[in-house]
């Protein structure tokens, strides 16, 4: 569900259908829409208004491009299409050079990756997707830290720790 | 801050004017969001500036994702949030123009100053801020008298792998020195290595911020104020005696004040310190102050056009761990003229410290977007490291910083505009250092290495040369002791005053230099006549 947006419901829609694309989740792992990715874009949205008029327009460009999109269903919008031909829309506005659409992929990356306290990435399914448990909060690391330092011989007098240096 | 404690240390009382807040440990939160808006530097709405590459074509308003990481605007500036590799300048950084003689288009002189004069001021600059490495294990290290503080922090896989790149190479892998503590040590932690390590503050002090160094001494002695949020507008001039009398600025509230004082040092950062010396124009310096050569603003440095190469390895880097860049190779740092350009830099593969936003928008995945983009995000995030190449710029004199006709910042004042476009030198020293770091990640057995290759430099984080330091008044701004030729109680301590820019990072030689000057000016009491 959509949160209280001063935009209309028919352009919500597009922008969420667009988000839900642009990390979808189909594969059958979280998304941007079981991440609440939207949340955070129309967050960021806000109430900038040379921001809200270009988003404005990115859903009336989708939904023209839906009109003609799909001969069965004359008059559809772009969140009723299919994921395909979502993705072939979307395609066709990223090689137009489309600077909305850019800024919606970014923005719904960091809606996705970025820290949750800020609407986004709800339980941090974006972080658990990549295999990144998030910030360490006021504790740390011990090395090894990967397999490479693990792994890799060290310089010469330098022990597993990277810093034990016997001359000093 | 190392010339405002350094003269607070001798009994000077120094008020110091930072534009930004004073933020302080708790207040540096690992979030990347926050990063990305601004946490630590102005956005460009609080600072705009504009760039052309040539003063044939009219000057663009800068992105945001150029300004991004180019500035700070807090107490303590970018040794806040900077990478903190701590680098000497080697010896024949300092006489450019002798060792290389004159290039066409590059603005080439040798710095009044050298390596000898500035090495007791490294040596304390180290001790201070406290770096980590080991001149035992650095074979290309210029002369030293005391091995480096602390031993090396620890090495992360980044740095493994460049060790073994480098060595099926044949070349020589070696520590970075870092202003990173390896070891609990005056009084602060050694670092935890928990990663946002770079563009973040650091919450428990392990980086040497010169809030976390210089600050504290200085604020002991009791004679060393800071006013946080005030925004120095010009520097004021006596006009019948040619001193300056002090710096107006803007507190937080708006309200406009006379800061005196009997010396005048500026070090507002590369772009800032020029642009505030223009906007300080009156009737008796009309082209700006301490402008009699026209030359601030000039011959300014970006540091080489930025290769960035990444790679994706078989094994887990698992780089939101520990610091970034661990180990590094000077073998390509001297002059090599088969390589088609003079001077040299080195590559330093980093850990990318857990930024996957950062991650999403890099060209390393087969689509911007959509299910082959999450897919590899998944199947990159844990394994793979970028590498960074720093390398020499040689000076143009066109290339510079000066004030923009029409755009204002929100103040009322002229922004910086800069005109830059790197010398060739640059681009081909760039192009063959990617090639050097692709050859490296290939060879310690990357499964794939994305060269992104030069790009053109609007603005970087390391910006040098504007107010160049000379013997000669008339083709620099400022002397030795970095004086104004033109304000004789007028100092700039910044990296403005390098007169080239090394293949290095530069804040240890801002520090031991700005170290060198305070004792200049405490042991004439800051005048030119003793
Ligand atoms: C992400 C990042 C990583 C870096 N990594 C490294 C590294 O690894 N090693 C290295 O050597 N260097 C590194 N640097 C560069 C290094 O931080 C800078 O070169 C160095 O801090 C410059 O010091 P400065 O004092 O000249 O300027 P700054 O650090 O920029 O400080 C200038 C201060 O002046 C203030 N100011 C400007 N104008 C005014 C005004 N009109 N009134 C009042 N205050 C003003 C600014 O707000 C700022 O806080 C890095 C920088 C960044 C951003
Ligand atoms: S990794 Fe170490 S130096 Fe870097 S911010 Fe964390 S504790 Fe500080």
């Amino acid at each position: 569900m959509s949160p209280a947006s001063p935009l209309a419901p028919g352009v919500v829609a597009a922008i969420t259908a667009a988000v839900e694309r642009i990390i979808p989740s189909d594969d059958g792992l979280p998304g941007a829409r079981e991440a609440g990715t939207i949340n955070f874009v129309l967050g960021e949205l806000g109430d900038a208004p040379p921001r809200v008029a270009s988003i404005i327009q990115l859903a009336l460009t989708l939904d023209a491009a839906a009109v003609t999109a799909d001969p069965l269903r004359p008059g559809c919008s772009f969140a009723a299409l299919s994921g395909e031909q979502q993705d072939t829309i979307l395609l066709t506005l990223e090689t137009e050079g489309s600077p909305e659409l850019s800024w919606l992929v970014e923005t719904t990356m960091e809606g996705f990756y970025g820290d949750p306290r800020h609407g986004g990435n709800a339980n941090g399914v974006g972080w658990e997707a990549i295999g990144f448990p998030g910030p360490t909060g006021g504790s740390g690391y011990e090395p090894p830290f990967g397999w490479y330092d693990a792994n890799e011989p060290n310089l010469p007098g330098l022990g597993p720790d990277g810093t034990t240096d016997p001359t000093r | 801050m190392p010339a405002a404690v350094r003269l607070a240390e001798k009994g000077f009382r120094v008020v110091v004017l930072e534009r930004g807040p004073w933020m302080s440990r708790r207040d540096f939160i690992e979030d990347e969001i926050l990063a990305r808006r601004g946490l630590l530097w102005p956005t460009v709405e609080e600072e705009p500036r504009t760039w052309r590459p040539t003063d044939a074509v009219p000057a663009v308003r800068l992105a945001t994702s150029v300004q991004l990481f180019s500035n700070a605007m807090v107490v303590g500036g970018s040794t806040v949030h900077y990478s903190a590799l701590a680098w000497r300048f080697r010896e024949s950084d300092f006489r450019v123009l002798s060792e290389e003689g004159a290039v066409a288009g590059a603005s080439l002189a040798d710095w009044p100053i050298d390596y000898t004069e500035m090495e007791p001021y490294y040596d304390q600059a180290e001790r201070l801020i406290g770096v980590s490495g080991s001149a035992a294990l650095s074979p290309f290290e210029p002369p030293r008298q005391h091995e480096y503080p602390l031993p090396p922090v620890p090495r992360n896989s980044a740095g493994a792998i460049l060790e073994r790149g480098a060595r099926a190479l044949g070349l020589h892998p070696q520590p970075v020195p870092l202003g990173i503590l390896s070891r609990d040590y005056d009084g602060r932690s050694r670092c935890m290595a928990k990663g946002f390590c770079s563009s973040y503050g650091c919450p428990n002090g392990a980086r040497a911020s010169t809030t976390e160094t210089f600050l504290p001494k200085g604020l002991a002695t009791g004679r060393l104020e800071v006013r946080a949020n005030s925004f120095v507008t010009r520097v004021v001039q006596d006009p019948a005696t040619g001193r300056a009398r002090g710096v107006e600025y803007l507190d937080d509230s708006g309200a406009l004040h006379l800061q005196e004082g009997d010396i005048v040092i500026l070090a507002a950062g590369g772009v800032e310190t020029p642009r505030l010396l223009l906007n300080s124009a009156s009737a008796a310096a009309p082209d700006g102050l301490a402008n009699s050569s026209g030359l601030v603003g000039r011959n300014f440095m970006l540091h080489s056009p930025g290769a960035t190469v990444y790679a994706v390895f078989p094994e887990a880097v698992d780089g939101h761990k520990g610091t970034e860049a661990t180990r590094t190779e000077m073998d390509d740092y001297a002059t090599d003229t088969s390589r088609g350009f003079i001077r040299g830099g080195f590559i330093h593969p980093r850990a990318h410290g857990g930024e996957p936003v950062e991650l999403a928008g890099r060209p390393m995945h087969p689509a911007k977007w959509g299910l082959a983009h999450k897919r590899s995000m998944r199947e990159t995030w844990r394994h793979y490291l970028f590498s960074h190449v720093t390398g020499e710029s040689l000076p143009v004199e066109a290339n510079g910083v000066d004030l923009d006709p029409q755009v204002k910042d929100r103040f009322g004042l002229p922004v910086a505009r800069i005109t830059y476009t790197a010398h060739d030198n640059d681009v081909r020293l760039a192009t063959w250092f990617a090639g050097r770091a692709v050859e490296i990640l290939e060879a310690a057995g990357a499964s794939r290495v994305v060269n992104n290759g030069p790009v053109i430099r609007k603005l970087h984080n390391h910006q040098m040369g504007a107010t160049r330091m000379g013997n000669d008044a008339s083709r620099s701004v400022v002397d030795r002791w970095c004086r104004a030729h033109d304000v004789p109680n007028l100092y700039v301590t910044d990296s403005s005053v390098f007169v080239t820019s090394a293949g290095l990072n530069p804040s240890l030689t801002i520090q031991a230099n700005a170290l060198r000057v305070a004792d200049r000016i405490a042991a004439t009491r800051g005048d030119p006549a003793s």
